[in-house]
């Protein structure tokens, strides 16, 4: 009965059966899925694998060498949980620092596309287990990479130039038909990520402390000023505005930049300007060379066999033989009805995927307010480097029955490290004041548990963070906006002045 | 697969382009790996750590003082106005703190001369005297201690030079009657006071020496040092304190010349290497490290000698002069060494300091909320009456003014808030997005 129900139309006016309406979504759709099942070149992919697992053996390498693992992971006797994870516990001193050998060592095996079905998930998920031991060292390019871990992991990244595609071929294994290609939604997949990541990014900066008072770029920029020739430009008033400015035109409009084949090229010449450049002025590890790789997913698919005979024209050696013909590999046959509904199923939950990541850094916009400030809808949205916040916190606990106050001071649990992130994170500063809580009242004291928490903000003199007189043992962290939580300071932040 | 190629491919001029600004990012990375190792100071090309280990031994008692025949001109505290640059800020922060450690060293030198005045020939008098110059001495280090960067600074404080100078002098909160106690009894210290604990020596184990009158001891009866202690007669006893009185005095200048030697041009002019960044990788860790010396206000002052008895902490008190009961007047005079670095090291504040950077970098409001704060707490300090005669309520609003200073220090001077871009001291280092 449905076909025969209208829907209204600006089609001439003329009205339009749901059926036919039904038609036409699903023939956009599949012409969708023929696009997004088209075979590309997986050149692409191996090379972001390659690039992956051994920035990421670096990666684990670091931890290691700077003592983090002990400073970081296993010292901290309080640590921040994530929700959900509270169960997540750190392996003993020893087995951590296995874990990060051993990571390492998948690391590198995802390199070389060894074994890949079994070293990327592995990989995927211990990188994730770190990240959920203690929510105070959460930062965006450590979820990022987590992210693209997971995505590389359920990829056939392995299909080119690995160990596993030389076993397939020198023992004859089973060709499953796509050769060295891999379908375009792969391509897709990894572009979004990555572009939302860029444009997320750049859209934090889209307030007034970045764009009108180049805060805190400002503030930053005076930790630099001895850097040869770059620290003189810093101190020139206006600088630091300018770059303020280039930094949310760069992250804003980067994608479009190096989506365009014309301006691909300068686009990435850019990319790696921007990204040395935040290397020099900023300690954010191997953020710039997560960044400067993953931008390579802008190019075509074929982009390392086009560099590899380029440099070896360069070099006088002769060409690597053409490869087979990547381009219509359609299969002549039609595809099994599972094999389709399985492709179908594979690329929903791929849609599924993009939309909750464009919708995560979007959340913040429920609550109102400055996330920058409250917080909430912070993580995971991709907000890096806009704000520079800092703060002092004393939990005042008060006996119920006494009406004695005890001042607690943070040091007492956590390390200065994690007391420098909770000071301005208002959801940590409620679990440790619920842990201070059930300390007192595990040795059968009824307690109230305030915060005095004086927090500055980009530079701004330092204001309440937490309402004092809420009773924070009454309040349970949730995603309902935090009526705990104190307004925003609305005054501009200082005017600062990068000095020699 | 030309079809793809014509498509997907990329120019060569373009991958020229791309090829050469790899390069050149390439470069930059590398140059920018190098500059971040250093800066968070662990890279294997710091001098920190070799330099901490070899002074820590020679520091450690085995020094044969050559000591001034008297005092040493050490002049009036530096403390010219400037304009303000950071290296200006280094240069004062130097300059004050080399002048403190010839004034430390003044008094030290005094302290040893009343002290073998006193062995010579005790009497009441030269007790009297020695009580004076070591309250003198006491006075003079409350103000040196707080300018803990460089080699007097603990490898906590300063991870690139401190080789922990400064527990030899004065080595509370770590220290120990027992161990004092132990060295007096059974002599191990004339096999070299370097074989000696810090905890059993510098002011701390002259103050016991000659401020605790009774003869009791706090080791064990039955340790050896409790049953050594035992078997001295009363005169034993007086020959036993005083012979390592003298010893420790003797160390004690030996250190304080140590430290003077740190800032001596002559010497190990340090403050060329605070200057040129030596160690510290670049300009702002060097400003960090300096700026960690403001904290003493903040772990040193309130959270040990206030927090306890205010109330506010369950742990015992632990004082800093139990003896001698000069712990006010000592938080007097580091509220003052504060001051010159903050501000300037000049009687009246001028000279290059913190402040001078925060106004330049257009915090003036910070700067004076720090000084108006700063004021206050000296105020109260002034006011407060000896630490035996202050009740639980005064130490109480004594704390919490002190607090409304530490905490504009960690929410707005220092910390990922802090607009000249301190770090928190002792802080791990990690990576930040």
């Amino acid at each position: 009965m449905s076909s025969i129900a209208v829907v209204p139309s600006t089609d001439g006016g003329r009205p339009i059966s749901r059926t036919k309406l039904l038609e036409a979504v699903g023939g956009r759709l599949r012409r969708l899925e023929d696009v997004l099942l088209r075979p590309v070149d997986g050149a692409w992919l191996a090379a972001f694998r390659i690039c992956f697992g051994v920035l990421f053996a670096i990666s684990m390498e670091r931890f290691l060498a700077y003592g983090w693992v002990d400073s970081l992971l296993v010292d901290p006797t309080f640590r921040f949980r994530y929700w959900g994870f509270e169960w997540v516990e750190p392996l003993s001193r020893g087995g951590m620092h296995a874990l990060f050998w051993i990571l390492a060592g998948l690391a590198l095996a995802v390199a070389a596309g060894a074994a890949f079905r079994v070293t990327a998930p592995l990989f995927a998920a211990g990188l994730t287990y770190i990240q959920l031991i203690d929510v105070s060292t959460y930062l965006n390019h450590y979820y990022l990479a987590a992210l693209l871990a997971w995505l590389l992991s359920i990829s056939p990244a392995n299909r080119v130039w690995s160990v596993d595609a030389w076993i397939r071929k020198r023992f004859g294994g089973a060709p499953d038909g796509m050769g060295e290609r891999v379908a375009t939604a792969w391509l897709v997949l990894f572009r979004v990520q990555i572009g939302l990541v860029y444009f997320f990014a750049g859209m934090a900066k889209f307030q007034t402390d970045w764009l009108l008072h180049g805060q805190p770029l400002r503030i930053w920029l005076g930790a630099s000023t001895d850097l040869p020739i770059l620290g003189k430009l810093f101190t020139i008033e206006g600088v630091a505005l300018v770059m303020s400015w280039c930094g949310f035109l760069f992250d804003t409009t980067i994608v479009l930049w190096l989506s365009l084949k014309k301006t691909r090229p300068f686009a990435y010449a850019v990319v790696l300007f921007f990204h040395t450049m935040t290397r020099l002025l900023f300690d954010i590890g191997m953020f710039p060379f997560i960044m400067s790789t993953a931008a390579l997913v802008f190019f075509e698919p074929s982009w390392p066999r086009t560099l590899g005979r380029t440099v070896r024209r360069l070099f006088g050696r002769r060409a690597e033989p053409t490869p087979e013909p990547l381009a219509d590999v359609r299969p002549s046959e039609p595809v099994a009805p599972w094999r389709a509904r399985l492709h179908r199923a594979a690329l929903g939950l791929g849609a599924f995927y993009c939309i909750v990541q464009l919708l995560m850094p979007l959340r913040c916009h429920l609550y109102g307010g400055n996330v920058l400030w409250h917080e909430q809808g912070m993580r995971f949205s991709w907000r890096v480097m806009v704000r520079a916040k800092g703060g002092a916190t004393t939990f005042l606990v008060r006996e119920k029955e006494t009406g004695r106050v005890h001042h607690v001071s943070p040091r007492e649990y956590i390390n200065p490290y994690q007391e420098n992130e909770m000071s301005g994170q208002p959801d940590l500063v409620l679990q440790l004041a619920h842990r201070i809580g059930r300390d007192f009242e595990a040795r059968g004291i009824p307690v109230e548990v305030r915060v005095e928490s004086i927090v500055s903000l980009n530079g701004r003199r330092g204001v309440p963070m937490i309402d004092p007189d809420v009773d924070l043992m009454t309040v349970r962290d949730g995603l309902a906006p935090a009526r705990w939580i104190l307004p925003a300071p609305s005054e501009p932040p200082p005017h600062t002045r990068p000095v020699p | 697969m030309k079809t793809e190629e014509r498509r997907g491919g990329i120019s060569t001029a373009a991958l020229c382009t791309l090829a050469g600004a790899a390069i050149v990012a390439a470069a930059a990375a590398a140059a920018a790996c190098t500059s971040t190792s250093d800066r968070t100071g662990t890279s294997s090309s710091s001098g920190g750590a070799s330099s901490s280990s070899g002074g820590s031994s020679s520091s450690s008692g085995g020094i044969d003082a050559e000591a001034p025949a008297g005092p040493i001109e050490c002049g009036p505290a530096p403390g010219a106005a400037a304009p303000f640059t950071k290296q200006a800020l280094l240069e004062a922060a130097s300059d004050c703190a080399a002048w403190h450690a010839c004034t430390f060293l003044n008094a030290a030198t005094a302290l040893r001369s009343t002290v073998q005045d006193h062995a010579a020939d005790p009497s009441e008098e030269k007790l009297g005297a020695v009580r004076d110059a070591w309250k003198t001495a006491m006075n003079e280090w409350s103000k040196m201690e707080l300018f803990q960067f460089g080699p007097l600074a603990s490898t906590v404080l300063d991870k690139y030079h401190g080789r922990g100078l400064r527990s030899f002098v004065h080595p509370w909160p770590l220290t120990s009657r027992c161990e004092v106690e132990k060295q007096v009894a059974t002599k191990e210290w004339q096999a070299g006071l370097d074989k000696v604990l810090p905890s059993a020596r510098g002011l701390y184990a002259l103050e016991y020496l000659f401020f605790y009158p009774d003869t009791d001891t706090a080791c064990l009866p039955a340790s050896p040092a409790g049953q050594a202690w035992s078997a001295l007669s009363p005169a034993d006893l007086a020959k036993a304190k005083s012979d390592y009185a003298i010893a420790v005095a003797d160390n004690l200048v030996a250190v304080a010349l140590e430290i003077r030697n740190v800032w001596l041009p002559e010497g190990e002019n340090f403050k060329a290497k605070l200057l040129a960044f030596d160690g510290y990788g670049s300009e702002q860790e060097t400003l960090n490290v300096v700026a960690w010396a403001l904290f003493y206000v903040e772990k040193e002052i309130k959270d040990l000698k206030l927090a306890s008895r205010a109330g506010v902490q369950a742990t015992p008190p632990n004082p800093e002069t139990p003896f001698a009961d000069v712990e006010i007047e000592n938080i007097r005079t580091n509220l003052r060494a504060f001051r010159s670095l903050f501000q300037g090291c000049s009687e009246d504040g001028t000279g290059v300091g913190f402040d001078d950077w925060l106004v330049a970098a257009g915090h003036e409001q910070l700067s004076t909320d720090i000084l108006t704060a700063l004021g206050n707490v000296e105020a109260a300090a002034d006011a407060f009456p000896a630490f035996s005669a202050a009740s639980e309520e005064q130490f109480k609003g004594f704390y919490d003014t002190l607090k409304s200073l530490t905490d504009l220090l960690k929410t707005q001077l220092f910390g990922s808030g802090s607009p000249l871009n301190l770090k928190l001291p002792a802080s791990a280092a990690s990576d930040t997005d």
